[in-house]
């Protein structure tokens, strides 16, 4: 694969799925395996992380693909509310190991996180963006969390 | 040089009494192939077309006998004309209409690639090529053939406008537009059933005719379906574009038997989503057609055609209002509006015509003279006194605001940090990816011609003022929406709170509208505004009234 295309984006956006926790949490779990599958064809890896009704996810990979996933994910009714908070050339992939990394608040963990950038009202993007990388990168690496590949 | 002509489609020239010119358009000068200096005011018309490289001997023959015809019997109707270039390769279309006691207007349009285009959509079958869907002639066949025979009971058509989508055009490029309409034509189809047929009527219309077994019930669903998906990012070529979605609905047998009714209930309908905030959908009901004289569409053709005739006929003014600050009582600046005094509708504010003719070549050129108009009066006011003039940036087109301004000042020498240029937060929307686009880029090199450039913030949505960071702004401002009424709804209130301390938090000078006392901005200020800022009441008046105006501001401070 042509690395120098790479391209990452950043986005947040809110949970539709309704029901009891153990139903929204499966139908996550049916997202991640169908997000796992189709990213590994399509040469893109990342990470997506579920929290307090929302979602934060970054896409990672050629820009065709990248364009060609969100624009289905973006047709998704099972979120809304979708804000892109970076979209920009990567040099490298930040969760190359991951086709979908999953982070989410378990209940033996205590109280959850807050994702930057939602109930703030003044972000800059990019900042967020950023912050959204590093908590996502930081809750992937740490054992405590629900992390699963 | 094909480039260039490409560009140059078309251009109008308005004539008086002796055929002297009065107003031409600065693309005419590329369509008759003279120089613009050839087409100052008050030259003969009969000597410009005599230079003319862009027809043969024939048109122009045919083109002078046509003038003098039309000056001389104000009354007969022209047909338009075809005119060639001296080697038939390029056509244009020549029409001449009486505007008005002893004033004419000459259109000319370079028609020599529409034929062109003609032919090949033809052979298209009536496939629009950029989305793949039918094209208008071919929505309106298969909506006339759904009507005919067995009228389908319920038979109903969405028409559907795309909100902010010229502004994407003009920041993001053509390219990205046209990924976006593709992605629109996309997203539709994923919404609507096989049999559903969806056609593009032009530009960033389209319109969707639903068969059989559609109920009122799932028009309204999908209605909103619709609006939320379009209203999702799109992200064409790495670059983000966020854009919305109006709709208008119209049912057979109900509102209409025929195509052309119906298109016209589903676009009275578009028009009353449009009014009342966008993204929104509305049935048509017989109650629009009275609520709307300035609504329908033909009506908002006719607003259009006296718009391009307002400047040449000086119907345009700039008005002005003062910003006196309220705690040191001087005179900071004039903020700068203008108004249309229109024949018969009176004086018209920037958004009631606007609205209606924000994708049209007059509504640059009225933004334009707007600028110039208030630099020249601002020259002559005393002092350090400025002028602050509210610019919807894609009402220019790419590129050509810093030209604008730089031309404003130099024919005023009006001192560029006199000046202030106050752009809309929507305009920040256009920047939502972060990425190095044309807003921020026109921002930086307004801030490199010496300008002041400002924001302005109706809360419009945090998606939009979490961008301020992006531009240090030497001031931004809170529109007098927010704080109208006494207290301002709780939200609101929060709202500006939350600017205040932001421009605060990022050095931004912050102020409001519609602060009109010190107690009140005590008030703001101690519930967290910071340094926010008023300004003493206000009227807006005209440029006549401003001498005393500034004398008396003076006297009292
Ligand atoms: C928050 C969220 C994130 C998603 N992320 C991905 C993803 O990374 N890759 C993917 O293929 N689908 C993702 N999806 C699912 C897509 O919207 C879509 O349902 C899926 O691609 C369809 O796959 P299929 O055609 O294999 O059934 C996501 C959906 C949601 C709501």
């Amino acid at each position: 694969m042509n690395e120098k295309s790479l391209h990452q984006l950043v986005y947040c956006s809110r949970n539709q799925i309704k029901g009891t926790e153990p139903e929204v949490v499966d139908a996550v779990q049916i997202i991640l395996s169908s997000a796992r599958k189709n990213n590994a064809c399509a040469g893109i890896t990342g990470a997506l992380l579920f929290n307090e009704g929302l979602f934060a996810q970054v896409l990672e990979g050629p820009v065709d693909s990248v364009e060609q996933i969100f624009e289905k994910i973006q047709r998704d009714p099972r979120h809304s509310d979708v804000t892109v908070l970076q979209s920009s050339a990567a040099e490298r992939r930040e969760f190359s190991e991951w086709s979908m990394a999953f982070a989410a608040r378990s209940a033996k963990t205590g109280p959850g996180f807050a994702i930057p950038a939602f109930g703030a009202s003044h972000v800059n993007p990019s900042l967020a963006g950023k912050q959204v990388l590093a908590l996502l990168h930081e809750l992937v690496v740490q054992e405590d969390w629900m992390v699963s590949y | 040089m094909a480039s260039a002509l490409d560009s140059l489609r078309g251009g109008s020239i308005v004539f008086e009494t002796g055929l002297r010119v009065a107003w031409a358009s600065e693309t005419l000068a590329s369509v008759l192939g003279v120089k613009r200096d050839e087409l100052a005011r008050g030259t003969d018309l009969i000597s410009i077309i005599r230079l003319s490289a862009a027809m043969d001997t024939d048109s122009r023959v045919l083109l002078e006998s046509r003038l003098f015809e039309a000056v001389e019997r104000p009354e007969s109707e022209t047909a338009p004309i075809k005119l060639f270039s001296v080697d038939r390769s390029r056509a244009l279309i020549a029409e001449i209409r009486s505007i008005g006691e002893q004033c004419w207007i000459a259109t000319f349009e370079d028609i020599t690639d529409r034929n062109e285009a003609e032919s090949r959509l033809l052979t298209l079958a009536s496939k629009d090529p950029l989305t793949g869907l039918g094209n208008r002639a071919l929505f309106e066949k298969s909506l006339r053939s759904a009507l005919t025979g067995s009228p389908e009971p319920g038979s109903t058509i969405f028409i559907l406008d795309l909100d902010r989508f010229k502004a994407v055009n003009d920041t993001l490029g053509h390219p990205t537009g046209d990924g976006v309409l593709r992605l629109v034509a996309q997203r539709l189809q994923s919404a609507v059933r096989e049999s559903d047929i969806i056609g593009r009527l032009g530009g960033d219309e389209f319109a969707i005719l639903f068969g059989q077994h559609f109920r009122p019930a799932d028009a309204v669903t999908l209605a909103g379906r619709i609006i939320d998906l379009l209203q999702r990012p799109y992200m064409v070529g790495g670059q983000v574009a966020n854009i919305g979605a109006s709709i208008g609905i119209a049912v057979a047998p109900r509102d209409g038997v025929t195509a052309e009714r119906l298109i016209k209930c589903a676009d009275l309908a578009l028009y009353e989503s449009k009014a009342s905030g966008r993204s929104r959908f509305h049935f048509y009901d017989p109650g629009m057609e009275d609520r709307a004289p300035d609504h329908p569409a033909q009506d908002r053709r006719a607003l259009e055609l006296e718009l391009r005739k307002a400047l040449p006929l000086r119907q345009m003014e700039v008005h002005y209002k003062p910003q006196v600050d309220i705690t040191s009582k001087t005179l900071l600046r004039f903020e700068a509006a203008v108004r249309w005094r229109h024949p018969t509708r009176g004086l018209l504010e920037a958004t009631e015509f606007a609205a209606v003719c924000t994708a049209l070549r007059p509504a640059v050129r009225v933004s334009e003279w707007a600028l110039r108009t208030a630099c020249q009066d601002a020259a002559r006011w005393p002092g350090q006194i400025g002028v602050s003039v509210r610019i919807a940036p894609y009402s220019f087109e790419k590129g050509r605001l810093l030209d604008a301004v730089s031309c404003a000042l130099t024919h005023s020498s009006l001192a560029a940090n006199r000046l202030e240029v106050a752009i809309t937060e929507d305009v920040l929307f256009l920047n939502e990816s972060g990425n190095e686009n044309g807003v921020l880029e026109m921002l930086h090199g307004l801030r490199a011609l010496g300008v002041r450039v400002a924001v302005d913030c109706s809360g419009s949505g945090w998606t939009s003022f979490r961008q301020f960071a992006s531009f240090p702004f030497d001031r931004v401002n809170i529109d007098g929406s927010l704080l109208s009424g006494s207290a301002g709804n709780y939200e609101d209130r929060a709202l500006v709170k939350a600017i205040a301390a932001l421009g605060a938090s990022l050095g931004m000078p912050t102020t409001a509208d519609g602060i009109q006392t010190c107690a009140e901005l005590a008030k703001i200020r101690s519930e967290g505004g910071g340094g926010i800022e008023g300004y003493l009441p206000a009227k807006w008046v005209g440029s006549s009234e401003l001498p005393n105006l500034i004398a008396d501001l003076k006297g009292e401070t």
